[in-house]
C-alpha cells in the first residue's frame, strides 16, 4: 500500500529516516520529497505541515525503529545453554 | 504444520535412548557433569537441531549401516553439537570471560567423549580425519570472523564467499562423512558434503534474518545486514545499519536474498537425493517450504508495521 500512495510513502521513509530528515520534512515538505523522487502538491505539502507534528512523528519514528521482528526465520533459533 | 512431521523423525523412545546414553557417557566421567549435559541437551532437541539428530540414522537407512554405527555416530553428534554450541556462545558473547568453571569443563568432557567414539569407529582411517580436521579447523575459523568477505558489501560476494558461511556449522559434515566410509561408500563423501554445505550456507542466512539486532548491537558481522547496507559493520554504524534493514523489510525488496536462500536449499535438497539419502532431501523440502513461510509472515509483519505507524502520523 505504500508504494501506491506517494503521501504515506514519503511518511513511511521520514519514519526510517534520521532526525534531520524528518525536521526537513516538516519545514520544507516539498523539498524534503524532492529529494526522494516524490514530486508533492502544494496542498499534499501544506497537509503535512497542518497535520504531522514532530512528536508525533518521532514517536512513530521510535516505534518502526524499536519494531521486533517474529522469531523464527532461521532453523538456528537461541537456546539457552545450561539451563540452572 | 511444523517442520517434524515433514521427514523422518526418530520416535520418542529413541530420542530418549540416545539422550540417556549421551548422559550416562558423562555421568561416567562425574555424575555432576551428566546432570549438567541432560540439561545442556534437553536444549538441544531433534525438533530444534533435527539434522544432528537425525543425519547418521537417514544415512545407514540409505547405507545399510547397522545400528549400533548410526547410534554411536548420532551420540557423536550429539556430544559434538553440546561442544559447539557451547564455544559457539562463548565467542559470539562479548561476557566470555564470565565463562562457568563448570561449564569449561562440560564442554571439554563433551568434546573428549565425542572424540573417544571417533577413535573408536575410525582407529585406521586417515581420510576420516583428515576431513575431520578440515571441517573443525573451517569451523574455528569461522568464529574469529576475519573473513574478507566480511568487509565487502553483498553485492560483490562470489560464490566462494557465500560457501564459506557453511563452516559455521562444517562439524555437522564429520559424522557423515564417517558414515560413507563406515558403509565403504567413499565416492559419495563429496556429494554429501557438498549437499550438507549449501544447506548449511541457508540456515546461516536465515539464521541472519532472525539475529540481524543482536549481531549488530553485539558487534558481530551479519550477512542480511551486508545485504541491506554498505555501509560498516562498525560501532559507529549501527543506527544507520539498523535503519537500512527495517528500510529494505518494511519498504524495500529482500526477494534477492531470498532467492540465494531458496537456491541453496534447492541444491541441497537435489543433491541428498543423488545420494539417495531421502530423509536429508525431505529435511531440505521442509525447509524451504518453512523458510519461505516465514519469510513472507517477516516481510508482511514489518510492511504491517509502518502501515499503522504512518497511518497514526497522518490522523488528525
Amino acid at each position: 500500500m505504500l508504494q501506491e500512495n506517494d503521501l504515506e510513502r514519503l511518511i513511511g521513509y521520514a519514519l526510517l529516516a534520521d532526525n534531520k530528515f524528518r525536521k526537513w520534512l516538516l519545514t520544507d515538505p516539498q523539498a524534503a520529497a524532492a529529494s526522494i523522487d516524490i514530486q508533492l502538491s502544494a496542498a499534499q505539502a501544506d497537509y503535512i505541515r497542518e497535520t504531522v507534528t514532530l512528536r508525533r512523528l518521532n514517536a512513530m519514528a521510535k516505534s518502526v525503529n524499536n519494531w521486533m521482528p517474529p522469531p523464527s526465520v532461521g532453523n538456528w533459533q537461541k537456546t539457552p545453554l545450561i539451563p540452572k | 504444520m511444523g517442520t517434524l512431521t515433514r521427514y523422518p523423525h526418530l520416535p520418542p523412545d529413541q530420542v530418549d535412548a540416545l539422550l540417556d546414553q549421551c548422559v550416562r557417557a558423562l555421568d561416567d566421567l562425574s555424575p555432576g557433569l551428566g546432570a549438567a549435559g541432560r540439561r545442556l541437551l534437553a536444549e538441544h532437541g531433534p525438533q530444534q537441531w533435527p539434522v544432528e539428530w537425525h543425519l547418521p540414522w537417514w544415512l545407514a537407512t540409505n547405507l545399510g549401516l547397522p545400528e549400533a554405527d548410526w547410534r554411536a555416530l548420532t551420540l557423536c553428534n550429539l556430544l559434538g553439537l553440546g561442544y559447539v554450541r557451547m564455544v559457539d556462545c562463548w565467542a559470539e558473547n562479548a561476557d566470555a570471560a564470565a565463562v562457568s568453571a563448570g561449564e569449561a569443563l562440560l564442554a571439554g568432557a563433551c568434546h573428549e567423549l565425542a572424540l573417544a567414539q571417533l577413535t573408536r569407529l575410525f582407529p585406521a582411517a586417515p581420510d576420516f580425519w583428515q576431513h575431520r580436521h578440515a571441517a573443525m579447523s573451517h569451523w574455528m575459523r569461522s568464529l574469529v570472523e576475519d573473513d574478507p568477505a566480511f568487509s565487502r558489501p553483498f553485492a560483490a560476494w562470489q560464490e566462494q564467499d557465500l560457501a564459506r558461511l557453511a563452516w559455521r556449522g562444517a562439524p555437522l559434515k564429520i559424522t557423515a562423512v564417517g558414515a560413507c566410509l563406515l558403509a565403504q561408500r567413499a565416492e559419495l563423501i563429496p556429494i554429501l558434503t557438498d549437499a550438507l554445505d549449501t544447506m548449511l550456507v541457508a540456515q546461516v542466512l536465515l539464521d541472519h534474518v532472525d539475529d540481524w539486532r543482536e549481531d549488530l548491537a553485539g558487534g558481530r558481522f551479519n550477512v542480511f545486514v551486508a545485504y541491506a547496507s554498505d555501509l560498516p559493520q562498525d560501532a559507529a554504524n549501527v543506527q544507520a545499519n539498523s535503519r537500512r534493514v527495517l528500510a529494505l523489510l518494511m519498504m524495500g525488496d529482500p526477494g534477492s536474498y531470498f532467492h540465494v536462500v531458496q537456491r541453496q536449499v534447492a541444491r541441497a535438497q537435489s543433491l541428498a537425493a543423488h545420494v539417495g539419502c531421502s530423509g536429508l532431501a525431505q529435511f531440505a523440502a521442509s525447509l524451504q517450504s518453512e523458510a519461505e513461510l516465514g519469510c513472507g509472515r517477516l516481510i508482511d509483519a514489518a510492511r504491517s508495521h509502518l502501515q499503522q505507524a504512518v497511518s497514526r502520523v497522518l490522523q488528525e
